[in-house]
C-alpha cells in the first residue's frame, strides 16, 4: 500500500501547494484574469483529486478481491503515460517562458501553472493509455 | 495478435477474476488481453496457457 499512497500523495501535494501559492499570491489584486486564473486552477485541483480518489478505491478493491495492486500492464501504462507526458510538458513549460517574456506574470504562478500543467497531462495521458492500451509494447 | 482467451476461460467455467487470480494479474488486464487491447509478455502468455493445458500458439496466434 506505501507504493499506492506516495504517488497520490506527491501528486496532491504538488498540486495543493501550488494552487494555494496562487491562491495567495491573488489575494489583494483584483484582477478578473487573475481570479478566472484561479478558478480553473482549483477546477484543475478537483478534477486531479477526484481521478486519485477513483484510482485508490480501484487499487483498493483490487486488493480486497486478492488480486495484485500492479501488473505488467499497469506498469506499462505508467511508464508509457509518463514518456508522452514528459514529452508534452516540454512544450508546456516553452509556452509558459514564452507567455511571461511578453506578460508580467509572478514566477509563483509561472511555477504554480507549470506544474498543474505538468500533474494534468500526466493525468489525461494515463487515462488515454489505460482506455486504448498498450498493443505495441 | 489474437487470442482464445474468452472462449477457452468460457470452457473452462472460469471468470475474468478467476484467470486474473491464477496468473496473478489485474482483471483489467485480462479484459485487455481479450479485447485484443494488450500484447502479453512471454511469461504472462505462458502462465495463461499453462492453465488452459495448451501450448502458448494454441492460445496465442499471430
Amino acid at each position: 500500500m506505501k507504493k499506492l499512497f506516495f504517488p497520490i500523495f506527491l501528486l496532491s501535494g504538488v498540486t495543493v501547494v501550488s494552487g494555494i501559492r496562487i491562491f495567495q499570491s491573488g489575494i489583494g489584486e483584483e484582477t478578473k484574469i487573475l481570479f478566472i486564473a484561479e478558478l480553473i486552477h482549483m477546477v484543475m485541483i478537483a478534477i486531479l483529486f477526484i481521478m486519485g480518489i477513483i484510482y485508490g478505491i480501484k487499487r483498493i478493491r483490487s486488493t480486497e478481491e486478492g488480486l495484485p495492486e500492479d501488473d505488467e500492464l499497469s506498469k506499462k501504462i505508467v511508464r508509457k503515460s509518463a514518456g508522452i507526458s514528459f514529452y508534452i510538458t516540454l512544450f508546456i513549460w516553452l509556452i509558459l517562458l514564452f507567455i511571461q517574456s511578453f506578460i508580467d506574470i509572478d514566477s509563483r504562478v509561472l511555477f504554480s501553472f507549470g506544474f498543474v500543467g505538468m500533474s494534468l497531462t500526466f493525468v489525461i495521458t494515463w487515462l488515454i493509455t489505460n482506455s486504448c492500451g498498450i498493443k505495441d509494447a | 495478435m489474437h487470442n482464445r482467451i474468452k472462449e477457452l476461460r468460457a470452457k473452462f467455467g472460469l471468470t475474468q477474476q478467476d484467470l486474473a487470480k491464477k496468473v496473478n494479474v489485474r482483471r483489467e488486464t485480462i479484459v485487455f488481453l481479450e479485447k485484443g487491447k494488450y500484447n502479453p509478455s512471454l511469461r504472462l502468455a505462458y502462465d495463461i496457457s499453462r492453465v488452459f493445458k495448451l501450448k502458448i500458439e494454441d492460445v496465442f496466434q499471430f
